[in-house]
């Protein structure tokens, strides 16, 4: 007790803290803060940790305070020579360590641990969660990181692993002590929260996980952003297995409905999962028996006063009916079976085409998942030259869902489609993300402008302005403006006076089976229906 | 926390939002934070400037790469701040800031008597730091961000 020189300021010998500090009992003591700083340290203490006088300065706690990480729940930990510091918490965030002889031999840290971040691992946790329920109540909370593929596949494993140990120490920080954290494997973390608090509060600590998660990481050097989406469920009266199959149901309820939010478990949830994956396999089994029809809808060029394509758009027929695209189509893309129902749309598409007895063009929609798969350029072509469809005959149909996705090179694929010959329109424009910029920035060769635009368009002045805008943004770009969904006379008419190009709706036809193309083109110089609004 | 001697010299610069109510309270926590700052941080090698105003902090953080690496993780579980924007990480030769610096950035003149002390403790000088682009940036956000903070 001699150098104090090392100590910080207000924890010399001489210090109030040190001197209120009893040390009578022979016990030592340590109080530290929420941020780690000594706040209290008695001379037992200080003493007992360095017996010999071998060691290093005893009495330099910042040497001392270097070997310490902050505690995270009640628990022990070894220090050199025959002690071991066992830490449980106090008010405000602090905790209070207190010295004991360590009869034991065996190494820290005890089973239960996982190596790569110290915080329990899966087998820890049923002796956990039977420990929380002895206490009433608690929650189990699941989190799942956002993004951390992307990290893992463009800074490697080790950055990946880093980062995984600093979220654990950023979850432990945020949870209390009585809460017990493990990682299930991958960037999967479950925490059982103690019954202590209400589902308000749960729901708070869990904004704050997710708000400590989405600040930025260090990784090697470099900044990394991740994020987490977290699913809380109730432990009551259900075992381990089931309070964590809720959370992950709750979870997969917080990814949907975008991530980097926390969801309470609700019964309707596992109904709703259930009729998802009861409409998967349902449509797993279409595609194998081919369940699915392509039907075609006519574009009619007000420039050329002529059938110019038709639309391929897919149509589910079971036994008791036709299910619409609305009901099956966002299922297909959360399941990613999208990419192998537009592969059978593209090809039945483009084989049809190939037997039109005039060059028509067939449009096809690409969902985003297709679009990005890897095989896709090759597909196209595979297409094209297994039924001899001249390149510029096809059109392939992209939202601006498309156009959001940061991790994907939008325009270097789309530059690769126009190269082979096929062009690209922009579907539903207006609808989604897609900004005016866009339409300078992408070059599409078309835009479609969504029927919500033209239909609202009697009733609505902004509709009306928006699509007059488009198509004469199209003019000055040197993109054709097509309008769908046109049912009236007195839409078509409008549109046509703010400079659309090409329509399709109703009006002209709905959209019907492949073998009646021919006949409707063939039919279509004799019908003429929209002839009278050539003036 | 060991320092490898020659492990390389990581800078990273940071900005974020002052969240302490302010007033006093901001004397006391800006106190800690100095304190908290000179205490730990120096102990594992990193250095740095820390600018503040009621709206605002920015940050440089100097040192071997793993130690800037745990202070900054350190510093992201702080509730005193939010809205964390990383400016700028670097791998660098030699320290530009080779102490710890910390002080008032910021036009309110009540706020700068108020801080002056904590500038003096730690022998900030916003002229001399002036010298870094990097410092003049990030002081020009922190005040941007004082002012933005007084129309709100």
């Amino acid at each position: 007790m001699t150098q104090d020189t090392a100590l910080p300021k207000n924890l010399g010998p001489d210090s109030a803290v040190l001197k209120t500090a009893p040390g009578a009992a022979g016990i030592g003591y340590l109080v530290i803060d929420a941020w780690g700083m000594i706040q209290a340290v008695n001379p037992t203490f200080l003493a007992a940790a360095n017996p010999s006088g071998n060691h290093p300065d005893p009495t330099d706690i910042s040497e001392f305070e270097l070997r310490l990480d902050m505690p995270t729940s009640v628990s022990a930990c070894r220090l050199g020579g025959r002690h071991k510091l066992v830490w449980v918490p106090i008010p405000d965030g602090g905790w209070a360590g207190t010295l004991l002889e360590d009869q034991t031999t065996e190494a820290l840290p005890p089973s239960g641990t996982d190596a790569l971040t110290g915080v329990g691992d899966r087998q820890s946790l049923p002796g956990q969660y039977e420990a929380m329920r002895g206490e009433e109540r608690g929650y189990a909370l699941f989190l799942d990181l956002d993004r951390f593929k992307r990290v893992n596949d463009t800074l490697g494993h080790d950055a990946g692993d880093a980062l995984l140990r600093s979220v654990a120490r950023r979850l432990r920080s945020v949870l209390r002590s009585a809460d017990y954290v493990a990682r299930l494997g991958g960037d999967e973390f479950v925490a059982l929260i103690n019954g202590e608090v209400d589902e308000t509060e749960v729901k708070a600590i869990a904004e704050r996980v997710i708000d400590k998660l989405s600040r930025p990481f260090l990784v090697n050097g470099m900044q990394v952003l991740v994020g987490a989406s977290i699913g809380l469920a109730r432990s009551d009266g259900v075992n381990l297995d089931e309070a964590l199959r809720r959370a992950d149901v709750a979870l997969y309820e917080s990814k949907r409905l975008g991530r980097g939010r926390a969801t309470w478990y609700t019964p309707e949830m596992t109904a709703a999962l259930e009729k998802r994956r009861d409409l998967e396999h349902a449509l797993r089994k279409a595609l194998l028996l081919e369940e699915f029809v392509v039907y075609f809808q006519p574009q009619y060029s007000f420039g050329t006063s002529s059938i110019t394509g038709f639309e391929a758009l897919v149509r589910w027929k079971q036994s008791d009916g036709i299910v619409p695209p609305s009901e099956f189509i966002p299922v297909a893309e959360e399941t990613g079976l999208m990419v192998d129902i537009g592969s059978y749309v593209l090809n039945v598409a483009c084989r049809e085409a190939s037997e039109w007895p005039q060059p028509l063009t067939v449009a096809v929609n690409i969902s985003p998942l297709q679009f990005m798969d890897d095989g896709f350029l090759e597909s196209i072509q595979d297409c094209l030259s297994r039924w001899g469809l001249p390149p510029e005959r096809l059109e392939l149909e992209l939202t601006e869902s498309v156009l959001a996705n940061e991790d994907f090179d939008v325009e270097a694929r789309m530059r690769a489609l126009q190269k082979i010959g096929v062009s690209l329109s922009l579907d539903n424009f207006g609808t989604e993300y897609a900004s005016i910029n866009c339409l300078s920035k992408y070059a599409f060769n078309k835009i479609k402008i969504d029927q919500s635009f033209v239909r609202d368009a009697l009733a609505d002045d902004a509709s009306h302005k928006i699509a007059g805008a488009v198509a004469g943004l199209g003019i000055d770009l040197g993109v054709n403006v097509i309008a769908e969904g046109i049912e009236t006379e007195e839409q078509l008419a409008r549109l046509r006076a703010q400079g659309v190009g090409a329509m399709q709706g109703f009006l002209l036809s709905e959209p019907i089976p492949a073998d009646k193309v021919s006949s409707f083109v063939a039919n279509w110089s004799e019908t003429q229906n929209l002839k009278e609004h050539e003036a | 926390m060991t320092t490898i001697p020659d492990e390389r010299l990581l800078r990273v610069a940071y900005f974020s939002r002052n969240t302490i109510a302010g007033g006093d309270e901001t004397l006391q926590e800006i106190d800690r934070i100095l304190e908290t700052a000179q205490t730990n941080n120096s102990k594992c090698g990193v250095t740095g400037a820390l600018m503040f105003n009621d709206g605002a902090f920015a940050q440089i953080l100097e040192g071997p790469g793993s130690a800037v690496e745990d202070v900054f993780d350190r510093i992201q579980l702080d509730d005193r701040h939010n809205d964390i924007t990383v400016l700028q990480t670097d791998w660098i030769d030699t320290r530009t800031f080779p102490n710890w610096s910390m002080g008032f950035a910021g036009n309110d003149a009540a706020a700068a008597i108020q801080y002056a002390g904590i500038a003096d403790r730690s022998s900030f000088d916003v002229e001399a730091l002036s010298a870094s682009d990097l410092i003049q940036l990030l002081r020009e956000i922190a005040i941007r961000n004082e002012l933005a903070l007084r129309a709100a």
